[in-house]
């Protein structure tokens, strides 16, 4: 049943709660970073559009006065460039670049303060130069940076190409360091909302299934204590947990109600049966006393000797049912050499020769009068079968065990019959006819108690060479010996 | 003639309980429930009570626990259907004397009435050999003052080397006295349990006699201590 003790089932829910915390704010991020880039990116272009509408506007102007004048058309447009570079305003990664096809190269002009996209370019500007239509561009610079470029041709008014307008900006530095920004934003309060949501979710959690945790406790000890009385007391409200409870009540209850009528049973047919016994041997006593002939007081003898059988034989099936419902036994520290010797004085009489091989001092832990009945109706059934050969009787510990051994050298029990020895009422083929006496009980009984000791008992058993019973117990220390130390004897009076 | 009271619920036994005491030369003064009881307790001049646990109104313990309280010497068996290790150490506990498993025989009941009665006369309240006391009633053994665990069979033991001080005590005998058996059935458990007493109160206590038997003496030496620390 005890694989491996799981995790708390609160912490599991927690950690669960936890990683969807996480996911959540992942993907909130992720959208968050996502509109702001593209916000970014539209503010570089918007920017970008603006300067580029600031030169476009003026130049027809130029180039009509330029046409008009009769001049050479660089010349108004080289003007006005120069103009418009030195009186714009840029910023750091921005820049502007004005091709102008029938000027001699340097035709860039270059205001202070204004990005150098000529050299960042380099070969890409001239093969941007031959292409004929307004466009933007995503550019990638020598030094790596990401450039966003408007490339605008400049007409005059006959509609021949003047020159062309290169506007751009770095979009890598300002949208990058935005987002970084951000993402630091995000990231330590996405951390600290995510410990905030974990250490609430894991209280709120705990506190929803203390009420299941209080159960599972309580179960617990009334699965250790096998007081079927108790009940779980959380009383919460009514939700899955509160009807758990109320269920494991009720059927708590109903389990009590099945072992108290049961023991009433055992109560009462015990007290119905021992009843008209007591009164039948009373009775009998009673005539037996005034009886004078001798037939008549063997009669009375023997219907008084089979009362007492049957006395006997109600008192270890009552035992054996009792057994059955659980029946708690003494724990005590037992010697058994003494039990040994009892059991021997009890059974043996005068008919047998036992030899005993116990060291005085060993002790099991147990109930002495159980253990006495144990070893009385081992040794028993060991003289019924023992045909008067010599019966063994050894005791040894073996580890944190005591086992102690009854053998006979009877004929043996046949390996069919062997496996059934222990069952109540049964009675070997051959057992059948050679043993009077005995209901049949004594080794189920046996058993049951060492069982009840939390001990077991085996049987071997040879055809013709006899059987042997080793029942194992646990062993305890022997209760303290006497030891006089000296002090002790000055220190203390005596009388 | 001894008297005594019989509380007990079942007529049926209740009338055989009677007839067979009388027989065997007992006055019996029946009760059928604990009420009875306790009033005929209080008034007569009993000798002995015989108690059924089970009653109907007040339980067989209250009833011992309620005479203890006005006839604290009293002697009470019970009587009793419930063998339970528990209900008998409940029994001796709060106070019984001795008890009765049902079915029982009324001829054993007639003995243990007379040994319960004997007992009273003669028993002291503790039995004490040098720095050694045995409190029968109690269940308890004491050897210069701090308890000695013993066995019940080891306490009557004792008690019996006790009783006899300086004599010897025949195997027989032991066997008679501390296990019932009227015969000698060869086995060795006299000989195991002194051995187990001696382990348990020292050695020197129990003298065996070769050939005969066993003897309590109290050790000179801790005879002359225990007196000097006496004194």
């Amino acid at each position: 049943m005890h694989s491996k003790r799981a995790m708390p089932l609160s912490l599991r829910v927690a950690s669960i709660y936890a990683m969807l915390v996480a996911a959540t704010l992942l993907v909130a991020a992720g959208l968050a970073l996502q509109f702001t880039r593209n916000q970014l990116s539209g503010q570089v272009d918007s920017q970008i559009t603006i300067l580029t509408n600031s030169f476009k506007n003026k130049v027809p102007e130029a180039v009509k006065n330029d046409v008009a004048g009769g001049s050479t058309v660089p010349n108004a447009l080289a003007q006005e460039t120069k103009l418009w570079l030195g009186g714009a305003s840029f910023f750091e990664g921005e820049g502007a670049v004005v091709s102008i096809p029938n000027l001699p190269p340097p035709n860039i002009f270059q205001p202070s303060g204004a990005y150098n996209l000529g050299q960042d370019l380099g070969g890409t500007l001239y093969a941007l130069l031959s292409v004929p239509r307004a466009k933007w561009l995503n550019l990638r610079g020598r030094t790596g940076a990401a450039l966003r470029v408007l490339r605008v041709p400049i007409t005059d008014p006959s509609g021949h190409l003047a020159g062309i307008l290169i506007v751009g900006a770095t979009q890598s530095k300002v949208v990058n360091h935005a987002v970084w920004n951000l993402l630091k934003g995000i990231g330590a309060a996405s951390a600290i909302g995510l410990v905030f949501a974990t250490t609430l979710g894991l209280f709120a959690v705990r506190r929803t299934l203390r009420p299941l945790e209080n159960m599972s406790h309580e179960v617990e000890s009334i699965q250790e204590t096998d007081d079927l009385s108790k009940r779980l007391s959380g009383r919460g409200p009514r939700d899955e947990v509160g009807r758990l409870a109320e269920g494991f009540d009720r059927m708590l209850g109903r389990l009590q109600e099945a072992f108290m009528s049961q023991r009433r049973f055992l109560s009462d047919a015990s007290h119905e049966l021992r009843t008209p016994m007591t009164v039948v041997r009373g009775q009998l006593e009673l005539l037996a006393m005034d009886v004078e002939s001798l037939t008549g007081r063997r009669s009375m003898s023997i219907a008084i000797e089979e009362l007492d059988r049957m006395g006997r034989i109600v008192e270890d099936l009552l035992l054996l049912a009792r057994l059955d419902e659980g029946m708690t036994l003494a724990r005590d520290s037992v010697e058994v050499e003494l039990v040994v010797g009892e059991a021997l004085l009890r059974t043996i009489m005068d008919s047998g020769d036992v030899r005993v091989q116990v060291a005085p001092e060993l002790c099991i832990l147990g109930d002495a009068d159980r253990l006495l009945q144990v070893l009385t109706n081992l040794v028993a059934n060991a003289v019924r079968h023992g045909r008067n050969a010599p019966i063994s009787v050894r005791g040894w510990p073996e580890g944190e065990y005591v086992k102690i051994e009854v053998a006979d050298r009877g004929p043996g029990i046949s390996p069919e019959d062997l496996p059934h020895v222990f069952e109540r009422l049964y009675r070997g083929s051959k057992a059948r006819s050679e043993s009077p006496g005995g209901a049949g009980l004594g080794l189920a009984i046996a058993a049951s108690l060492v069982k009840a000791m939390d001990g077991w008992v085996e049987v071997t058993s040879t055809l013709g060479l006899g059987t042997t019973f080793t029942v194992t117990l646990p062993g305890a220390d022997p209760v303290s010996s006497y030891r006089m130390p000296a002090k002790e004897r000055k220190k203390t009076p005596a009388l | 003639m001894t008297h005594l009271l019989l509380i007990e619920d079942d007529s049926r036994i209740r009338s055989i309980v009677e007839q067979g005491l009388q027989a065997r030369g007992f006055l019996v003064s029946p009760a059928p429930d604990g009420e009875t009881g306790l009033v005929m307790a209080r008034n007569l001049d009993v000798e002995l009570v015989l108690l059924d646990l089970i009653l109907p109104g007040i339980g067989g313990i209250e009833v011992l626990n309620e005479i203890r309280t006005f006839k604290p010497r009293l002697p009470v068996i019970l009587l009793t259907a419930l063998d339970d290790t528990t209900s008998k150490v409940g029994g001796l506990d709060a106070g019984a004397d001795d008890y009765m498993t049902k079915p029982f025989s009324v001829e054993e009941l007639a003995a243990r009435i007379r040994a319960r009665i004997r007992g009273v006369a003669e028993e002291g309240a503790t039995l004490r050999a040098g720095p050694l006391s045995v409190d029968l009633a109690a269940h308890r053994a004491s050897l210069f003052g701090r308890d000695v665990l013993l066995s019940a069979r080891e306490l009557t033991l004792l008690a019996s080397l006790l009783r006899h001080q300086g004599e010897v005590l025949s195997r027989r005998k032991l066997l008679q006295l501390v296990w019932k058996v009227d015969f000698d059935p060869g086995s060795n458990v006299v000989e195991v349990y002194v051995a187990a007493l001696r382990r348990k109160i020292g050695a020197d206590f129990i003298e065996t006699v070769r050939g005969l038997g066993y003897r309590f003496v109290v050790p000179d030496e801790t005879l002359a201590e225990g007196q000097t620390a006496a004194r």
